[in-house]
């Protein structure tokens, strides 16, 4: 009776976010709209492999993976001060302040502990594409605001991610070196850091993985690079370019993925013995100083690529200062805020809707891509051909999963679009189909690790594959799935935000709006809105994930992992 | 006296003339921001000679861009568009310098495909529809105006595409990818004569009433004698001589004439009736 009603419930709730993300079948069976996509499907063959274009695909994405670049490392440099001072363990509670007087000096410290962890919330609950947006109108159009949005925007993950590392680690030397009369950065050089830096390592290397993905998009909104390039190509329908443009991208994001898990391999067989990015520095410094300048060179070069030679140009900062008082004060009048109950209203079902098509369309693609189901069958009474048209459906699966998975949201809305015009529902659908992408590999590969003995026994009794899944693995991963498909919402949201810059409706499409028209007090209150939606989301999740388990699983890991799993892969450092 | 040479033709060196001025100069992107800044350079080397300054053009991707560059005094001299104009003149005082004559009546075209059965605004019902930017006069705001005025159906303007261009909206209409769409008469004009459009695949369907479009504006604190030499520039543009026809042709203009901020206070009205300009 319970469980009756919390479906009604659910179902009552999806029914009224489908009709605020203007869900509708007709336009997805059109004949205008099928011939757009018709049209498009065709333009994508062959891909523009020109003389002419060439060059520019090669230009956009050195300039995208020097953005990723600068703007990976400018965030980690942003982001340790406020890791630091935002670890609870330091400034506001622990064994570190046992024992100490309160006195004045203490309690500003706490202060400002708190207002870094507010401040780090803040950076990151923006999505980066809206702060790119305003980099744009503060700094001009090029790679400099993308790569400072990216440094903002990751400056709040990381600070948020150091904080966390760093409060988690066993607080015995803390104890140790307190106890000797340390001071608290002494305890912080000494007793946290050389237990934290291999992971602080691993996830920095992880962020730049996503910030290569968020490079990506940000030239959607004139901050150059691939982004900027595949709008333009959409905008004179030449869908040839496009395709060189994705696959120029998925080569991108996947090198730099490879490139990551190779040196995140390292650091952390470095860190069993102790501090792995301090030894490793030093190993670099003393054998391979000719290598470590090539690193330095090719640093140099990414932040050349990522706009910096343009920084020094005169009236730039006093620009900035100029358009940041524009934003104040933000326009709080009833007669603009009852404007934004629809788009925001809009924001939250596109979400909701999107993450629904996701998980649905996840689903059915990951029971053909799990392999333990399907191919890892040590059945062999089955014959040849039956056999390889598992392969064969097997590989499909996977590799649509992919397809899905790699295509940026953005890019998916734009897509979307001609399928079923401006709107909502396009965000909706385009959000659906990424997510399906990585729900789907998620999915898959909970299911492929769910401890087998369970199954096998299933097996060895003669339980054929639907029934090993029920009743063999679906009960042990479906706690598991949950927290993904959660994990996978809160970030929906935030991406469901700005769908609309490039026409997928909700609160996006007013804020670009009031920057096209130059309308900031109105942007302003636009941020703060998404600010407050965002944090708004992350408490209710956390809420929902506190909540006891009847297995007692502990879910918290899954947290930082939030933070940092953007797009894509999900899979932990 | 080696070093005396040395130091003889070190200060010849400084007495030379100081550096010439540069002026920054940028325009909307009416079509591709790439092949637009290409086809301006007749006009910019013309520029150059007339006015003594280095004239650099930059052509953005979006016409905020070059709003929000007039106000941080980030360019000297630009091509707006009519609403563009009305905001860079409240957010940035900016001067009208001059405008073609065709500006001061100019027009939208509604297109769609030859065999089409859109023969009139009404016909729209149902149908796809391009805009051009969303901050463009002739291939937004004034379509948009008369459409509602004449009670088309609300759903194809809130589906409406924005190509962010005239040409994009062109080709968009002319290759099938929406089957109607609003654009300037001039960029109309110039491509279905330079044969970048063939004629026969379109059809116009319905033309607006004339309103006040293009304009060039100078910064507000740029020099005087550097704006008027720009004003000079344009009107003394000659389409008798061969090079400088060429420059009329690119800018799809006769003749150029003094432009005058009053000539928009309709345009203002219209924008802040629309809630567009506050």
């Amino acid at each position: 009776m319970k469980r009756a009603l919390l479906v009604g419930a659910i179902a009552a709730a999806l029914v009224v976010c489908a009709i605020g993300a203007q869900v509708q079948t007709s336009p997805l069976f059109d004949p205008a709209n099928l011939r757009a996509v018709g049209a498009f499907v065709r333009g994508l063959f062959p891909p523009d492999l020109s003389p002419a274009f060439l060059p520019v695909v090669a230009r956009a994405t050195l300039r995208t993976l020097g953005v990723a670049v600068a703007g990976t490392v400018l965030s980690m440099a942003l982001g340790l001060p406020l890791g630091i001072l935002g670890t609870a363990s330091l400034w506001r509670r622990g064994p570190l302040l046992e024992g100490e007087r309160h006195s004045l000096g203490r309690a500003a410290l706490a202060a400002a502990s708190l207002v870094a962890r507010g401040l780090s919330r803040f950076l990151r609950a923006v999505p980066e594409l809206v702060w790119a947006l305003f980099f744009v109108v503060g700094f001009g159009l090029g790679p400099l605001p993308g790569t400072l949005a990216l440094a903002v925007s990751y400056a709040g993950v990381l600070g948020r991610v150091y904080a966390d590392l760093f409060e988690a680690v066993p607080p015995g030397p803390i104890v140790a070196l307190h106890a000797s009369g340390a001071t608290r950065l002494q305890a912080f050089a000494a007793g946290i850091w050389p237990q934290a830096a291999g992971s602080v390592a691993a996830y920095s290397l992880y962020s730049f993985e996503c910030c290569v993905r968020s490079a990506a998009v940000l030239g959607f909104v004139g901050a150059g690079g691939i982004g900027a390039e595949i709008n333009l190509s959409m905008r004179l329908f030449e869908y040839g370019q496009v395709t060189t443009l994705l696959a120029a991208l998925v080569l991108l994001v996947l090198g730099a993925d490879a490139f990551s898990r190779a040196l995140r391999g390292r650091f952390q067989r470095n860190a069993v013995h102790g501090s792995g990015l301090l030894r490793d520095a030093l190993e670099l410094r003393s054998a391979r100083r000719g290598l470590g300048l090539v690193w330095l060179a090719l640093l140099l070069f990414a932040f050349q690529q990522a706009g910096f030679v343009g920084i020094a140009a005169a009236g730039l900062w006093p620009h900035l200062g100029r358009f940041a008082a524009q934003l104040f004060p933000p326009d709080l009048s009833p007669a603009f805020l009852a404007t934004l109950v629809t788009p925001l209203w809009q924001t939250v079902a596109i979400s909701v809707v999107g993450t629904a098509i996701g998980i649905a369309l996840g689903s059915v693609l990951a029971l053909p891509a799990t392999s333990t189901l399907l191919v890892a069958d040590p059945d062999r009474r089955r014959g040849l051909p039956a056999r390889a048209l598992r392969v064969a459906i097997h590989g499909a699966a996977r590799a649509s999963l992919a397809v899905l998975r790699s295509i940026p949201e953005l890019v998916w809305v734009l897509l979307c679009i001609l399928a079923v015009g401006l709107g909502p529902f396009a965000g909706a659908l385009a959000l659906g189909l990424h997510t399906a992408g990585v729900l789907g590999k998620l999915y898959a590969e909970t299911l492929e690790e769910v401890p087998p003995a369970p199954v096998e026994e299933l097996r060895a009794i003669g339980a054929g594959a639907l029934q090993r899944l029920l009743w063999g693995m679906w009960p042990q991963a479906r706690e598991t799935l949950a927290s993904y498909t959660l994990l996978r919402w809160e970030t929906n949201l935030r991406v469901s935000t700005v769908v609309g810059l490039v026409g997928g409706g909700g609160l996006g499409l007013a804020l670009y709006n009031d920057v096209q028209l130059a309308f900031y007090d109105r942007a302003a209150t636009l941020v703060l809105l998404i600010y407050l939606l965002v944090a708004a989301t992350d408490a209710l999740a956390d809420r929902l994930r506190r909540r006891p388990t009847a297995r007692g699983i502990a879910l918290a890991p899954e947290s930082a992992l939030a933070l940092i799993a953007e797009s894509g892969s999900a899979a932990a450092p | 006296m080696r070093l005396l040479l040395f130091a003889a033709l070190a200060l010849a060196a400084c007495n030379k003339p100081a550096p010439e001025e540069t002026l920054r100069a940028s325009m909307i992107p009416t079509t591709d921001p790439g092949k637009a800044t290409r086809e301006m350079q007749p006009l910019v080397d013309y520029l150059s000679r007339h006015t003594r300054a280095k004239v650099e053009m930059t052509v953005p991707t979006n016409y905020a861009a070059v709003v929000e560059a007039l106000v941080n005094d980030q360019v000297d001299i630009a091509h707006l568009g009519g609403f563009t104009y009305v905001q860079a003149s409240k957010r940035a005082g900016v001067r009208p310098l001059v405008q073609r004559e065709r500006d001061r009546n100019f027009h939208s075209l509604f297109v769609t495909q030859q065999g089409s059965n859109i023969r009139s605004l009404a016909d729209l019902k149902g149908h796809s529809f391009a805009f051009g930017d969303v901050n463009s006069t002739s291939g937004h705001l004034m379509p948009e105006y008369y459409m509602r005025g004449s009670k088309v159906d609300p759903e194809v303007i809130s589906k409406a595409l924005y190509t962010g261009g005239h040409d994009a909206t062109l080709l968009a209409v002319a290759n099938g990818k929406v089957d109607a769409g609003a654009m300037d008469e001039a960029v109309f004009e110039r491509m279905t004569s330079s044969g970048k459009i063939d004629p026969a695949k379109v059809r116009v369907f319905y033309t607006t009433p004339p309103f006040l479009d293009y304009i060039w504006v100078a910064r507000k604190g740029l020099d005087s004698r550097l704006a008027q030499s720009v004003s000079d520039a344009f009107l003394a543009l000659d389409p008798a001589d061969p090079a400088q026809k060429q420059i009329l042709d690119a800018l799809a203009a006769s003749k150029y004439v003094v432009a005058d901020d009053a000539d928009y206070d309709k345009l203002r009205q219209a924008a802040a009736q629309a809630g567009l300009l506050r």
